[in-house]
């Protein structure tokens, strides 16, 4: 889905938009409450530049802007990969937008991640998985760690093989309904847009229940149990 | 993988041991070998994941060259292997039963 | 029979490198191989489980000091997270945030996600670090090493990123895309992947230290590694949004300053070293007294 059209169907009154490259700030009002817009568009990769942009976002609705809940809307094609970004360390930069993104939902900012692109493995936990508790993807989006053929190419195991396998095992697939059954997305939007959003917020929680979900829904099986057998060892 | 299971008549049962421990590492051309105390009548038992298929003579040749030299008793051993070669294999058992036995030669 | 003369941290095992950092006698292991933990996930690939699935856990003491304690075994998998794998790290850190030891240290030596379980490893990699940032929201510091084969790559790279404190040594390699993803998708122009000593001067511990991503460097020897760890224990940590506003402008100003450079030369003379050339061939004790003769960190 494109940005454009997604906000239209997630603020029929309207919203207000600043686009500066691949990056968009903005605001909207989400059930009579003004929200922040932060997010990338088309299919975005996420590098040092984009990462400064967005962690200094984040900052400054924390610093102006307290309690303001956040919208992130996800779009990228994973970590930009580059011999400058290695250079000057981009593991911290990550480190960094993940952390303005946790310090924000842990001080009063309710902190949704809505995937509408792409959310491709480096750019996925940068940008779109490290809100942990709420990310949501519209049907039709892509998450992905790698695709089949790359997999394929780095396990040794025959592509038809592995096509095969994906048919019905979510833990290595990509795409949404396979990242639903391991808890990685809380829900998966078809419909109503704007209902869908303003019930994610009105739902809101800081716990992250990913293991359970991953557990009730068959993908994960072991994590929750293993997670809790180490906690009351 | 192939799953294999052995069991052995054992020597004499030793109980100045620890009660289990773990030597190598699940890498290419090596094995992981867990060895535990159990009580198994005095038999030990090997239970066996590995990624070479079709070796189960050389299994049943390297754990019984192993069981002739310690003459060990009541110990299960696990062991997951990524196709080391037999002499790799029985130089995990020998260091872990080693380690297991307090380093007693 | 003991050795007095120093073992490789590089390469050591993961139970080693526990062993070489806590105080003798005192780790507690948790959820050890005896009960066979295991990834589910590898049979399909025809590939072996390891008991554990790549990780020790457990509890020890260092100078008499609680902490909680985790190696990954960068030989089984490229110590690549799994869901047990992560599983296993994301329980220590929970009950960490319960047991309240002194610090959680971590010895990290992995590649990135585990990509026969890509999902349940991506995800993995987001629970452990929210359980990071819980530690650290609490003031229990979260301690990184690095010095193992595998270094710290892909989501590894990321984690390592979030932790309070990074030691490492030169051998340390910290990076997202490894030399070979980056040649593979970009070309070979992008990034040499061959070129070993381009690699280790792109992503190697010295660049790190000097760039203030890694706050001590260390000699490839456990006994350095142990020392570190037990300064890094002494010293306090805040999550708070001073120091991220701080990171903030410093990582700004890394960008502004560097960011049109593409060798690791250029960077160093930039930071004030008159002979950067000479930095790959320095021990870090020769490193560090340049640094404190004038060159900037």
């Amino acid at each position: 889905m494109i940005l454009k059209e997604l906000l239209g169907k997630l603020f029929p009154a309207g919203y207000e938009l600043k686009t500066d490259g691949s990056i968009v700030t903005g605001t909207a009002v989400c059930s009579g409450e003004k929200i922040a817009l932060i997010g990338t568009t088309d299919h975005s990769l996420i590098g040092i530049e984009e990462i400064m942009k967005l962690s200094k976002s984040f900052l400054e609705i924390i610093k102006n802007n307290p309690q303001m809940p956040i919208l992130m809307l996800v779009d990228n094609d994973g970590q930009r990969m580059a011999l400058r970004e290695e250079l000057l360390g981009l593991p911290q930069y990550i480190g960094h937008l993940a952390s303005v993104q946790d310090f924000a939902r842990r001080n009063g900012h309710k902190v949704i991640s809505l995937i509408y692109g792409n959310a491709i493995a480096g750019g996925f936990i940068a940008f779109g998985m490290e809100v942990q508790t709420r990310i949501y993807a519209v049907e039709g989006a892509n998450p992905s760690v790698m695709n089949l053929p790359a997999i394929s190419r780095v396990t040794k195991l025959p592509l038809e093989k592995l096509e095969e396998l994906s048919k019905t095992i979510p833990v290595f697939t990509p795409g949404c309904s396979n990242f639903y059954k391991m808890g990685g997305l809380i829900e998966i939007w078809k419909d109503d847009l704007a209902k869908c959003l303003s019930s994610a917020f009105a739902d809101y929680s800081n716990n992250d229940s990913r293991a359970e979900l991953g557990f009730e829904r068959g993908g994960r099986t072991e994590t929750s149990k293993t997670i809790n057998a180490i906690i009351n060892a | 993988m192939e799953h294999l299971e052995y069991k052995f008549d054992g020597g004499n049962t030793q109980t100045d041991m620890l009660k289990s421990t773990v030597q190598g590492v699940v890498s290419s051309g090596n094995l992981e070998v867990l060895i535990e105390r159990k009580k198994l009548n005095g038999k030990c038992r090997f239970i066996i994941d590995t990624a070479a298929e079709g070796f189960a003579k050389t299994w049943q040749a390297v754990l019984s060259r192993f069981m002739e030299n310690h003459q060990p008793a009541d110990l299960q051993f696990s062991i997951n292997d990524y196709a080391a070669s037999p002499d790799i294999v029985s130089l995990r058992l020998d260091q872990a039963y080693e380690a297991l036995s307090g380093g007693k030669k | 029979m003991k050795f007095k003369i120093s073992q490789s941290y590089l390469e050591a095992t993961a139970r080693q490198r526990i062993g070489f950092i806590v105080d003798k006698g005192s780790f507690k292991e948790i959820a050890p191989p005896s009960e066979k933990p295991a990834s589910p996930h590898l049979d399909m690939f025809n590939i072996p489980k390891s008991f554990g699935d790549g990780v020790i856990i457990g509890e020890a003491e260092i100078n008499g000091r609680p902490v909680s304690i985790l190696a990954q075994e960068g030989k089984f998998m490229g110590g690549a997270f799994g869901e047990v794998h992560s599983a296993r790290i994301t329980g220590l850190l929970r009950r960490s945030l319960n047991t309240k030891p002194d610090a959680v240290v971590c010895l990290w030596d992995s590649g990135g996600v585990r990509l026969q379980e890509a999902n349940a490893g991506e995800i993995g990699v987001t629970e452990i670090m929210g359980a990071i940032f819980d530690l650290k929201a609490t003031g229990i510091p979260v301690i990184a090493a690095v010095g193992g084969s595998c270094g710290c790559f892909g989501g590894a790279g990321i984690i390592t990123g979030c932790c309070d404190y990074v030691i490492a040594s030169e051998e340390a390699r910290i990076g997202i895309s490894g030399p070979e993803v980056i040649e593979t998708t970009m070309g070979v122009d992008a990034f040499d992947s061959r070129d070993r000593a381009l690699v280790w001067r792109t992503t190697g511990g010295k660049n790190r230290y000097l760039f203030g991503f890694v706050k001590e460097l260390v000699e490839n020897c456990p006994e350095e590694f142990r020392s570190a760890i037990c300064s890094a224990m002494a010293k306090s940590f805040k999550y708070s949004l001073k120091n991220l506003e701080a990171m903030q402008e410093h990582l700004q100003e890394r960008a502004d300053k560097f960011g049109s450079m593409d060798n690791t030369f250029d960077i160093w003379k930039e930071m004030g070293f008159n002979s950067p050339e000479a930095i790959p061939e320095m021990t870090v004790a020769e490193l560090k007294s340049t640094v404190q003769a004038g060159g900037e960190k």
